[in-house]
């Protein structure tokens, strides 16, 4: 399918039906992506965009799951935050990052700031949800048995809420992609979206093609990995 | 003596739309090596008694007092569930040992002691398996398996054989009897069964509709042993056509059918 309608690009391109201007043709991208690979452009901005989202989305989702579940098991914090969250959720996070560079600076550290934030709602939100609607039998035994906080949220709560959470983990993931790529384009030097961006100003359109393939290749990847990552990790059925 | 008083216990729910009473005024007194069956009418507050008892719930109404109770540490309960309440991400042999694992019990040590319990319930070929694997009568046979295997000197059982059929619940009546009999515990029983309730128990007591109260209680003069699966026995079929009466009366009432 895929390569199907790559050929039909080409062709059209070829007999000048599209102008190579816009649609440059896919060989001429194959080989302009593979030239920036081979000299180190990709790896070196994948590296960069990579771990900015890594770090991004672990201190996130790390901080939105523990969030949900205090906030799942408490009705009063419910009750404080929920408008809160309700407020900020909906505000895109790259329209905030002008004010945390003022607060934290043009640095790395107010990029990391906004993609996490943007990793965090997502899974805020799915891990509240699932905690939320864990039937109240599975607490119950467990405090029949004693269960400590520990054993309650590692045997209990956890594994009741992953389904839910996971999902969740997925969202906060494409999320992170979306944000780091923004964040890139409009206020860093390095990382594939400053790359994007880079073609653009210099009317690259080859380079833009083939660093927006790069950046879809990365998309599909890791989110086919989460994807694995959950099926094996949730093998019951309730 | 591990045992416990149930003094004038009320339990009301406090709901959307106002709150329902569950239980009101209920009283008596349970201790050392004795079964307690309890029968009455559905949605009369059974499962709430037993909540009560296990600790999930706390009475609104009145006061329960465990012994031994040495600075608020009072003898442990094992409470089969209704729903059974087993867990669809543990393995049938982690579901059994769940209690063991909650009391610091190592790994090799509380799987081994599940898989004996496996056994006596017939499912040691599904040990490894999840629960969604199993059908819900073999989920029930976990979750008592789960309960019994804990150990604790007081077993809490809501209708436990409900999902079963005749032979395995005569086969799991007899195991109840038999851990009952060998590790001298106290048993609260509630059922639907009648006749299942004056052949384990010692004492029946017959609750009303809701609020539920104590009607009676009516002591089972049968010797132990027990065999359960004796023909008819005609002390057994009186004291079964006397809670009949009771309940049936307080069926009409909750369905507003005059007698
Ligand atoms: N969580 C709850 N919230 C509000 N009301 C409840 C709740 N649980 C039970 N009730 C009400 O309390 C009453 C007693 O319920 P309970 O489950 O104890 O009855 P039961 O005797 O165990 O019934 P069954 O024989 O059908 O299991 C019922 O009328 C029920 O509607
Ligand atoms: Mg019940």
């Amino acid at each position: 399918m895929i390569l199907g309608a790559l050929a039909l690009w080409e062709i059209l391109v070829r007999i000048g039906l599209l102008s190579p201007l816009y649609f440059p043709p896919p060989t001429a991208v194959g080989r302009r992506l593979w030239e920036l690979f081979v000299d180190g452009t990709y790896p070196d901005h994948g590296r960069v965009t990579l771990s900015r989202m890594g770090f991004g989305l672990l201190v996130g989702t790390s901080l939105g799951f523990l969030m949900g579940v205090a906030m799942g098991r408490s009705a009063p914090l419910r009750r404080i935050l929920d408008p809160i969250i309700g407020a900020l959720y909906p505000i895109p996070k790259i329209a905030i990052l002008p004010l945390i560079m003022i607060f934290l600076g043009i640095g790395e550290s107010s990029k990391l700031f906004v993609i996490a934030l943007g990793a965090f709602f997502p899974m805020l939100i799915s891990t509240l949800t699932g905690v939320i609607h864990i039937p109240s039998i599975y607490f119950e035994v467990a405090a029949t048995y004693g269960s400590g906080p520990l054993a309650l949220l590692r045997r209990v709560i956890l594994p009741a809420s992953l389904p839910t959470v996971l999902g969740g983990f997925r969202i906060a993931l494409n999320s992170a992609i979306h944000i780091t790529i923004a964040v890139e384009i409009v206020s860093a030097v390095t990382g594939l979206g400053s790359l994007v961006w880079f073609s653009w100003e210099t009317l690259d359109v080859e380079k833009l093609y083939a660093t927006l393939t790069v950046i879809a290749v990365l998309g599909v990847v890791t989110t086919h990995g989460v994807n694995r990552l959950s099926q094996k990790l949730v093998p019951w059925r309730t | 003596m591990t045992g416990f008083v149930c003094e004038s216990v009320g339990f009301r729910y406090a709901t959307k739309d106002g709150s329902i009473d569950a239980l009101q005024d209920v009283s008596f007194a349970a201790g050392g090596h004795e079964i307690v069956s309890v029968v009455g009418p559905s949605g009369c507050g059974k499962t709430t008694l037993l909540k009560l008892l296990a600790g999930i719930l706390d009475p609104t109404a009145g006061a329960i007092r465990f012994s031994p109770d040495l600075n608020g540490s009072r003898p442990k309960r094992a409470l089969v569930f209704q729903d059974h309440g087993v867990f669809p991400w543990l393995t049938v042999v982690d579901n059994v040992a769940f209690g063991l694992e909650m009391q610091g019990v190592g790994a090799a040590e509380r799987r081994a002691r599940a898989r004996r319990f496996l056994e006596r319930v017939g499912l040691e070929d599904f040990a490894d398996r999840h629960p969604h694997e199993l059908s819900v009568g073999m989920r029930q046979r976990v979750g008592i398996a789960r309960a019994f295997v804990s150990d604790f000197p007081i077993l809490l059982l809501d209708e436990p054989f409900g999902a079963l059929d005749a032979q395995t619940r005569l086969l799991l009546q007899e195991e109840l009897l038999g851990i009952w009999q060998g590790e001298r515990k106290l048993a609260v029983f509630i059922t639907h069964d009648i006749e299942e309730a004056i052949l384990l128990g010692d004492r029946v007591l017959v609750m009303s509709g809701r609020p539920g109260k104590i009607l009676e209680e009516i002591p089972v003069p049968l010797p132990r042993p027990r065999a359960l699966a004796a023909p008819d026995r005609p002390e057994v079929t009186e004291i079964k056509w006397h809670i009949w009466h009771h309940l049936e009366k307080e069926a009409r009432r909750q369905l507003s059918i005059p007698d």
